[in-house]
Formats: C-alpha cells, sequence, structure tokens
C-alpha cells in the first residue's frame, strides 16, 4: 500500500532559524491524520515544504509516491490545501473565485462547491471585502473542497468557525473517509484531534516527538482528577495505585494525576461516599508535559 | 499553457477598471494636446528656434514641431506617455509575486495545479494585452480630436505613435516582475523598477547636453524609442525592446522558480 505522505529527514531552516528538523512521516492512505503542535512549531513549515512553497534544507518529502519538489504540480493536482494565513482579492466573490480555481484544475461546474457553500452557511455571491473572517475561513475550505481531492491538507481548518459550522466540517471530514479519501489537518486543539483523527503525531520546536494512534495518545494522557468525599480521605491509599501522581488533599477534597485508565482510581473511590468527582481534559501543554515529564517547558515557543 | 491563459485572463478582470481608467486618462491628454495644437504652433515654432540643437535632442524634439504629430511626440509621446505609461505595467508586474505574498494570496493560488513559471508568463500576458488596451483607447480618443478641430494628424502616425509604446512599457513592467521575484515587498519592487526608469530618463537627458557623457544614453532605454508618432517606429529597436522584455520575463519565472514563498 503506498503512503499518501511519506517525509525522510525533512528538514527546513530559514537560514538560521529553525523551521522544522529530522521529520519522518508516514500517512496511510484514507486516513484522518492530525497534526499537533503549539503555534510556531512547525506544523505551518512542514505543510507548505509538503506542497513545495517551501525548499527543504535537506531530507525528502513524497506525496502518493512522487517528490515534493519534482512532482509538485502532479501533487497540487491531488491535494486541496487550506492554508493556515490567507487572504482573497476584495472585489472577487466566492462564485468567481471557484469559477477561476475551477478553470485551474480542469473542473467544470460548481455543483459541489454550492453545495459545500450551503452546508457551511456562506454566501458566494458577495464580494470578499463584506466577509467576516469565519465566512472567508469558510471560503477557503469550500476550495479545498470541491475539486473533491484525494488528499486534504488543511492548517488549522476550524480557527475562526463557530461551533456550528465546526460541526458541519467534523460531518464532513467524516464523509471524506468514508469515501476512503485522506486527510493531514493541523491543530493545536488537542479535544478536535481526539474526536476526528486515527492518528496523531505531535511537533514540537520543529521535531517530531510522538507518532501514535488516537487511542494510545488518549492512554498516555495525564488528567487531573478531583474527589471531593463525605468524609476526610487518605490520600495514601490512591498514591500506591499504578499511574496515579501527586495526590493532594485538603481534608475530604482529594486531587490528582492520573494517566492510564480511570478504573482503578474510580472503584477504590467507589468505597467511600462520594459527594464530587471531576475529569478535567487536558490540554495541548499536559500532553506535552506527558511526553517530557520535566518541567512545564512543553508549552514551545508562542 | 491553460494556466497561462486562466492566470492572465483573471489578472485583466481585476485590473479592467485600471485599464479603462489609464487608456481614457491617457487618451484625453492627448485630445487635449490635439485641441491646444492650432493655438500653440507659432508661438512655440518661434520659441524653439531659440534653442539650441542639443537641448531640442535631450528632450526628444529635434524633430521640431512642423506639424501636430511633432507637438504631440514633443508633449506626449516623447513626454508625458513614456514617462507615465510604464507605471501601469511596473504595478501588474510588482503585484505577481512580491504584492501577493505581501497580501498572502499566493499560497492559496499556488495550491492549484499551476507551474510557477506559469504565473510569470501569465502576469506578462496580461500586461502586454492590459497594455494594448490602453494603448488603443489613448489612440482613438487622440486622432477623434484632429477632424474635430481641424487639425491635420494621420491616424497611421497616431497608431505608430502608440503602438512603440508597448515594447517600451512591457520593458519597464518586466523589470518590475523581476525585481518582484527579489524582493518582498510589492512596494518595494515597484519603487525599484520605477527608479530604473527615472535613471534611464535623466541618463538619456544628461547624455544630450553634455557632450563628455553622452556614452551614457547608450544604457538608457529611451535612446533607443524613437519618434515613432513622426518618422514612423524603428522595428528593430522595437522587436529588441520587446525581446528585452520577455528575457527578463523567463529570468524572473527562473528566479521565482527557485525560491522559497515567503509568507
Amino acid at each position: 500500500m503506498e503512503l499518501v505522505i511519506h517525509t525522510e529527514d525533512l528538514t527546513k531552516y530559514y537560514g538560521d532559524r529553525r523551521g522544522i528538523v529530522g521529520l519522518d512521516l508516514d500517512v496511510a492512505p484514507g486516513e484522518v491524520f492530525g497534526f499537533l503542535g503549539p503555534n510556531g512549531s512547525g506544523k505551518t513549515t512542514t505543510i507548505r515544504t509538503l506542497l513545495d512553497f517551501l525548499r527543504p534544507s535537506s531530507g525528502r518529502a513524497y506525496l502518493f509516491g512522487m517528490d515534493s519538489r519534482t512532482d509538485s504540480v502532479k501533487i497540487r493536482a491531488k491535494v486541496g490545501n487550506l492554508p493556515g494565513e490567507f487572504n482573497l482579492d476584495d472585489r472577487m466573490t466566492g462564485e468567481q473565485l471557484l469559477a477561476f480555481f475551477g478553470r485551474l484544475r480542469g473542473v467544470d461546474g460548481l455543483g459541489h462547491a454550492r453545495e459545500l457553500a450551503r452546508r457551511f452557511e456562506v454566501d458566494l455571491t458577495r464580494p470578499m471585502r463584506q466577509l467576516s473572517k469565519g465566512n472567508k475561513q469558510k471560503i477557503g475550505l469550500v476550495q479545498a473542497l470541491f475539486h473533491r481531492p484525494p488528499l486534504l491538507i488543511l492548517d488549522e481548518p476550524t480557527s475562526g468557525l463557530d461551533p456550528l459550522v465546526q460541526e458541519e466540517f467534523h460531518e464532513i471530514l467524516d464523509e471524506v473517509r468514508n469515501e476512503g479519501r485522506t486527510v493531514f489537518f493541523s491543530s493545536h486543539v488537542l479535544s478536535e484531534v481526539e474526536h476526528l483523527c486515527d492518528h496523531v503525531g505531535i511537533v514540537r520546536e520543529g521535531e517530531l516527538v510522538a507518532l501514535e494512534t488516537t487511542d494510545t495518545l488518549l492512554a498516555k494522557r495525564r488528567r487531573h482528577m478531583t474527589v471531593t468525599f463525605a468524609d476526610p480521605i487518605d490520600g495514601a491509599l490512591f498514591a500506591r495505585l499504578p499511574g496515579v501522581s501527586d495526590v493532594h488533599t485538603d481534608g475530604t477534597t482529594m486531587a490528582l494525576q492520573l494517566t492510564g485508565g480511570i478504573d482503578r482510581v474510580v472503584k477504590l473511590a467507589a468505597r467511600y461516599t462520594i459527594v464530587d468527582l471531576e475529569l478535567a481534559r487536558p490540554n495541548l501543554e499536559e500532553v506535552f508535559f506527558t511526553y517530557y515529564g520535566g518541567g512545564p517547558d512543553g508549552k514551545g515557543t508562542a | 499553457m491553460n494556466g497561462v491563459w486562466a492566470l492572465s485572463r483573471q489578472t485583466l478582470v481585476e485590473q479592467r477598471r485600471n485599464i479603462v481608467v489609464w487608456g481614457v486618462a491617457m487618451g484625453l491628454l492627448g485630445m487635449m494636446y490635439v485641441m491646444l495644437y492650432p493655438a500653440f504652433k507659432d508661438t512655440l515654432n518661434q520659441y524653439l528656434k531659440d534653442f539650441p540643437e542639443q537641448y531640442l535632442k535631450a528632450f526628444g524634439i529635434s524633430a521640431g514641431i512642423s506639424d501636430a504629430a511633432g507637438f504631440l511626440n514633443m508633449e506626449m509621446f516623447n513626454l508625458l506617455a513614456p514617462l507615465a505609461l510604464p507605471f501601469f505595467a511596473i504595478l501588474v508586474g510588482a503585484r505577481a509575486v512580491a504584492g501577493s505574498e505581501e497580501r498572502k494570496t499566493l499560497d492559496m493560488l499556488l495550491s492549484n495545479p499551476v507551474p510557477r513559471w506559469q504565473l510569470v508568463v501569465g502576469r506578462y500576458l496580461s500586461m502586454a494585452l492590459g497594455l494594448a488596451a490602453i494603448l488603443v483607447l489613448l489612440a482613438l480618443l487622440t486622432w477623434v480630436a484632429a477632424p474635430i478641430r481641424g487639425v491635420h494628424l494621420p491616424f497611421s502616425a497616431v497608431v505608430q505613435g502608440a503602438a512603440n509604446l508597448w515594447p517600451f512599457c512591457l520593458f519597464f513592467g518586466a523589470v518590475a516582475l523581476l525585481f518582484s521575484t527579489f524582493l518582498r515587498r510589492g512596494a518595494a519592487a515597484s519603487g525599484a523598477a520605477a527608479a530604473v526608469l527615472i535613471a534611464m530618463y535623466v541618463a538619456n537627458a544628461v547624455a544630450s547636453i553634455s557632450e563628455s557623457v553622452s556614452q551614457v544614453r547608450y544604457v538608457s532605454l529611451f535612446n533607443y524609442y524613437g519618434t515613432a508618432i513622426v518618422s514612423g517606429i524603428d522595428w528593430v529597436h522595437f522587436l529588441v525592446i520587446l525581446g528585452l522584455s520577455l528575457v527578463l520575463t523567463a529570468l524572473a519565472a527562473v528566479a521565482f522558480q527557485r525560491r522559497d514563498i515567503y509568507t
């Protein structure tokens, strides 16, 4: 089975400034791949190198088995791309933009584009200058999707979208997945990646620090649990459990950190009378915290 | 080649208002000079008699103003038009790469399966077609004033005068196109191309006045521009200038192919 994206030691420096270093990445056909990392970690650099906007300092990237440098035009014919940052010509309407891109791609008719615009609830007849940031983002999504590409590359696709539209976007991604197409998208929102992705790559300061199935990632993550009991509790009982650390008790309230399953902790806690139980979703920094153990260094550069 | 057509068509659509404004503005100026000619004719010729030949040459008017074509040559086709009209091409050229990067429109455009050279060539083509449209408006509006005012002005003279501006302006557009692949800012690219235009004008003027630096005229495109409205198009110069603009465009395509696209 030919990989849709395959990079070998892909490295990009901007002069002395680090972009990405030694990236080895594999994305299989039909997969929804989440590319996760804080701002400035190298997500956009990776995407722009895959698309030949940037030339690697060393290493190579292959899409559909084709070299990103020499076969870029053939590659881009099979890719729908949503840039992380873009502007649209002020006077052009969505319809005009899509007709133009259709001509460049040899796509006849805007049937699918109109269908997508309807689902995203964006007006294709208005000039871009009249559109809000969120609506421009929707036009960006429509232009990435309307030609039904085998690979979608989306840089922070849901930024600026309201929750209802995000929901619609997630549905469309499900349809894309069901059609066997591949999606590569970057995000700094962990929950979104958890929901949508089969595999997750985590990039930090230009280096790929983890390449996991979403399930493995979730199993590894560290969560905060806070339990309030009816009576004062002895935290030492919980500290002995595997995967549990940083147990703090304050009278009837106990806070702890948890990696892996919650089953054992819940069963032990259930022997006492529980008033309240809270399980906080970890944010991206905490996932990094898991991977680096050490300090809050995992924040990356903003 | 589909990409080249689609890209140049798109630029022309974006530029359609500019093209009409440039064409009508330049045409009205031409019209105005035709209208003014009868009133200026005698006084100007009297006045010019007192000037040394070299000064007249410096301003491209050694051909004199014995007729309306000569007057138009002096005021319009050898002064105003070659200094102003290149700016249409310069602005289109500067926007091609650096300007688009600056406005953050290039990543999305190049997400389409278009080779980068087609973007450069498409820009050049739209520049050439847009200029042609402007020059048609300029020639028509200028010429139409002659019978109204009862001035003798052959249509072929106006057409040749206008046509001669075409490769001249394209050259500076191609200079801007090349700069826009080297520089990161659209304004820097158009500024650099404008500086080349002004420097060439000054070099030619200075070379005509001062014998000691007369050699510098050879680096100025104005030296090869001629006085087509009076003496007809010099086809060798016409084609060489056109060829130079194509060479600059090819260089721009190569330079763009080799570099990163900035954000």
